[in-house]
């Protein structure tokens, strides 16, 4: 049996309704992967030392509060300064679409909105998740 | 490869845990084998601190509130398992919800686990994670198993002392004195003190405690409230004082010894399954002489004993 890919869902920033987030864990872990949920309220910092110590291979963002333009480029900072590792970023939650190209520019490979279904993110993480 | 990662463990590096535990976990994985041989390599032992309880007891809230208590010098690592999903594989391991204070400690190293469909409330590769915290010298590792409260005993095998954590409105006194918890527990840790029910519940296992007779260590009872911290410092004082009542009697990691023989024993018979048992069982030689038993040919008993003989045989010509 194949090692089960390791995912982390974070929610950073201050919004405290996480129905999204649980439900994408719920699918992922129907999907056969390892989820890591850590609650509300995670500041960037919390992100990248629990993505480091639990040596995740994704890492799902979801924020609803519109701190997204600068909480996402802040992890993405964090998460470079983590030694030897390789980490799938996605996104999720309230993002408006222009500010999709900076977000992606900053390193977040893809962004699922309102109305993504899991099976669409399951497949999408399968598929570019980076091969250790 | 291997060394830069067992000098990463050695310098306490955290990715080089991280990865090293990864590893320990995919049996698959090539690095195992050598990485196992080096993190045995060591005479540090750490202190093992086991804690199991039903679900919604308290368990993560309590290693948060236990691990305020201590000092933030030293090197903690806990390790949360939760159970995986028996037809996806999956899992959702919660327990770090509980502990978000501790994350951002340079001190302690957390880590979830699912058990990966293993019975006994713990990952089969525990053993080897909890040597890895050993070999990087850490001054304790804290298990916290499932919590699905029948079957959790295997925490007993791994951990110096076992606190066994329980709440007075699950109404769970019964239940734990069923579930084997009571025996088991080196300390019992009655939760939410703050709710009624929970004096009761200290009379009842009052009564059920007995003294271990493997080492004469009469288990402890203690009411707490984990969330609020109270009397979390008067369980760390049971704790010491258990682990000195260990050390006194020759009795700190002593069962890790017994576990580390059950684990021995486990990978042998693994090994003459699949090498010797299972291509003589499943030969169609065999599966043709089955009838010979449903016909009465020859009995059950007979038939067994026959394959023993075939397997001693084929064992001592391979020397």
């Amino acid at each position: 049996m194949s090692k089960p890919i390791r995912v982390l869902i974070a929610k950073p920033g201050l919004d405290g309704h996480d129905r999204g987030a649980k439900i994408i864990a719920r699918g992922l872990k129907d999907a056969g992967m390892e989820v890591i949920y850590t609650g509300i309220k995670q500041t960037p910092e919390k992100i990248a030392r629990t993505a480091l110590q639990e040596d995740i291979d994704v890492l799902g963002l979801s924020i609803l509060s519109g701190a997204h333009n600068y909480l996402f480029p802040e992890i993405m900072r964090l998460l470079n300064e983590n030694k030897d590792k390789e980490v799938l970023v996605i996104a999720g939650g309230i993002i408006p679409l222009s500010d999709y190209p900076a977000l992606k520019e900053a390193g977040i490979s893809e962004i699922f909105p309102p109305g993504s279904s899991i099976e669409e993110i399951a497949s999408f993480i399968k598929n570019n998740v980076h091969s250790k | 490869m291997i060394d830069s990662l067992t000098n990463g463990v050695k310098n306490q590096e955290e990715y080089a845990i991280a990865k090293s535990i990864t590893v320990l976990e995919d049996e698959s994985n090539d690095l195992s084998v050598s990485l196992r041989k080096e993190i045995y390599k060591t005479n540090s032992q750490t202190y093992v601190l086991g804690i199991t309880g039903s679900p919604g007891a308290g368990k993560s809230t309590l290693i948060s509130s236990l691990v305020n208590h201590l000092d933030n010098q030293m090197k903690i690592g806990i390790i949360s398992i939760d159970p995986s999903n028996k037809y996806s594989g999956g899992a959702l391991l919660g327990d770090r919800i509980r502990m978000s204070n501790l994350f951002t400690k340079k001190n302690i190293f957390i880590r979830s686990m699912s058990n990966r469909g293993i019975f006994g409330g713990l990952n089969k590769s525990i053993f080897d994670v909890v040597q890895l915290f050993s070999f990087a010298k850490y001054d304790l590792v804290i298990v916290e198993t499932i919590g699905v409260g029948q079957n959790e005993i295997d925490i007993s095998e791994i951990a110096d002392t076992v606190l066994v954590i329980s709440a007075p409105e699950s109404g769970d006194s019964i239940q734990i004195i069923k579930a084997g918890l009571m025996e088991i527990a080196d300390i019992y840790v009655i939760n939410k003190a703050d709710l009624s029910g929970s004096d009761k519940m200290e009379f009842l296992l009052k009564d059920n405690i007995q003294t271990n007779t493997k080492n004469n260590w009469t288990p402890r009872i203690i009411k707490i409230q984990a969330n609020s911290g109270k009397n979390v410092d008067g369980l760390l004082e049971l704790t010491l004082e258990h682990k000195d009542f260990l050390t006194q009697n020759n009795q700190l990691f002593s069962r890790r010894k017994l576990l580390l023989q059950k684990n021995i024993r486990e990978s042998v018979i693994k090994k003459v399954t699949n090498n010797y048992i299972d291509p003589k069982i499943q030969s169609k030689e065999f599966k043709d002489s089955i009838k010979n038993v449903t016909c009465g040919k020859i009995s059950f008993d007979e038939t067994v004993n026959n394959l023993v003989h075939e397997i001693e045989k084929d064992i001592k010509n391979e020397n």
